[in-house]
């Protein structure tokens, strides 16, 4: 009993690196960039006011207490800024505050604008949302209630934070505890079902025509395979929290969650969830797993810099000091490029090696 | 370890119990009605800690879709296959027709759209909005010659006088 309430103890006060919640806000950040210009050319459409669903019924039958656009759009009205003008400016904020949270500039209010703009736009795009919206949700809110700014950001840059390591520790542990909770939960559900043990749940989900991506009719004709993949990952998810937590396995479950959640993004086309999923387990248990891959990249990169920045400068040099060849070959190409182009009018692509064959094109 | 501090703790222990019920369907226990649930409900809609993590559980089910058939003035028809400009689109659109399959949602979610096409298309008079279903064979039927088919499950016309004709 005395170990188990002293390992516990150590699990929560033992010092965790911090770079773990450094990369948990960068990847955050980039993330949610990354997915809203995805999202971009169909913006109006999921959250405009005469979208898919206009906001009238978004509102209506929404279950949630928190604002939509429509709650702002009326509060903004007075103001002479319309509905779209709504959209754009919560849009355009959320875009600021995703730089900064990546950037760890005024990392706990960009922290708090991205949590809020995203909620906001969710609330009013609920019935198009899914798990990756559920997962940014939750990862913005740990991104501004967290002390994600203490490692490599410009706030830690201009002035280094006084944390305690315990309270470094507590963090990384709300995220990873949330994370075993979470996939106890859904391996649990998924184990009621009996889809799951006979592998119909794969079979299924590969042939729904939206998930259809690749060819998996040969495994009607080996169901071993479809039944080990659902067992496989029945036990991967029930068994999380053991597996990410005991020393012995933490390596190999992992990879594994990372691979299942790779996989949900080749296979099921669900890129934006996988890719979510992957960055979150990488970033909340990455350190944990495997001691010192956080920093002992950017150590490499901080104590010599000129390790990456040297061949860039000798590339450039060399396309730049007339007694290369290189300088040569970059100015036939230059000049190649130009008689194309103002005589028949092609473009840059079709041009390459001597006069003779650039004629011949 | 200063009082603030412990604050924190008793917070974060508050949190993750908080994740922990939500996930077990706490919800759904019956007892919704209690001020305390309510409050708890509407701190996890801001904190993210009210989710239920039932995905593809405890099974997946057929798949629906929907096609829209529009008639202009001079009664010319076009099929519509809403298709986005985001490689996400479909995931997204995929969601509100599941909840086409809720009868109780059906008229209001099949008019929104209805609604949507119209404004799209603003040429056409009248659209239909029809739910069709992909019925999905077991690995031993389809071993045994079976496919998958699409079966149609219900339409609702909807004309620009906003006057729904219901077939």
């Amino acid at each position: 009993m005395k170990k188990i309430f002293s390992n516990i103890r150590n699990f929560f006060c033992n010092p965790v690196p911090a770079q773990t919640l450094g990369c948990f806000r960068i990847a955050v950040g980039i993330f949610s960039l990354v997915q809203l210009l995805i999202l971009l050319p169909d913006w109006m459409w999921f959250y405009g006011p005469q979208g898919l669903l206009p906001w009238e019924i978004s509102d209506a039958l929404s279950t949630r207490q928190t604002p939509g656009l429509a709650y702002f759009a009326k509060l903004l009205l007075p103001l002479s800024i319309s509905a779209k003008g709504t959209v754009y400016l919560v849009t355009v904020i959320y875009f600021i505050s995703l730089i900064g949270l990546t950037a760890g500039y005024k990392t706990r209010l960009m922290g708090a604008l991205a949590w809020l703009m995203h909620l906001i736009l969710n609330t009013t795009g609920h019935f198009t949302a899914y798990g990756v919206e559920t997962f940014a949700h939750i990862a913005l809110f740990y991104c501004m209630v967290l002390p994600v700014g203490a490692n490599w950001s410009i706030d830690a840059h201009k002035k280094p934070p006084v944390l305690p390591p315990y309270l470094i520790t507590l963090s990384v542990r709300i995220i990873q505890l949330h994370f075993c909770i979470m996939y106890l939960a859904s391996g649990l559900e998924k184990s009621i079902g009996s889809q799951w043990w006979n592998g119909e749940a794969i079979w299924i989900a590969m042939q729904q025509d939206q998930f259809h991506k690749v060819d998996i009719n040969w495994m009607a004709g080996v169901p071993i395979v479809p039944k080990l993949l659902c067992i496989g990952t029945l036990i991967t998810e029930t068994l999380y929290p053991v597996g990410m937590l005991w020393k012995k396995t933490k390596k190999m479950w992992l990879t594994a969650i990372l691979s299942m959640h790779f996989f949900i993004a080749i296979f099921l086309g669900l890129q934006l969830f996988g890719g979510l999923m992957f960055l979150l387990n990488l970033t909340a248990f990455g350190a944990h797993c495997f001691p010192g891959i956080f920093r002992r990249r950017i150590k490499n990169f901080s104590s010599n810099p000129h390790r990456i920045i040297k061949p860039i400068l000798l590339v450039n040099n060399m396309l730049n000091n007339k007694s290369t060849s290189a300088y040569h070959y970059r100015k036939l190409i230059s000049r190649s490029t130009s008689f194309f182009k103002n005589n028949y009018g092609y473009g840059y692509n079709y041009v390459y090696g001597n006069k003779e064959r650039a004629q011949e094109r | 370890m200063p009082l603030k501090h412990k604050l924190y703790f008793l917070l974060a222990s508050l949190h993750l119990v908080m994740i922990a019920l939500f996930a077990s369907h706490f919800g759904e226990w019956g007892k919704a009605e209690l001020p305390v649930i309510k409050a708890a409900t509407c701190i996890g809609d801001y904190t993210g800690s009210n989710n239920i993590f039932s995905f593809f559980a405890p099974g997946l089910s057929d798949q629906p879709y929907v096609v829209y058939a529009t008639k202009d003035s001079s009664g010319k028809e076009h099929t519509i296959d809403l298709k986005g400009n985001s490689p996400d689109f479909t995931n997204r659109i995929n969601n509100i027709y599941g909840y086409l399959t809720l009868e109780e949602g059906r008229s209001i979610f099949s008019a929104s759209l209805a609604q949507f096409v119209l404004q799209r298309y603003p040429a056409a008079d009248k659209v239909r909005v029809a739910m069709v279903v992909q019925k999905i064979p077991n690995m031993n039927e389809f071993r045994n010659g079976k496919r998958c088919q699409w079966h149609f499950w219900f339409h609702r016309d909807f004309e620009k006088n906003d006057a729904v004709v219901t077939k």
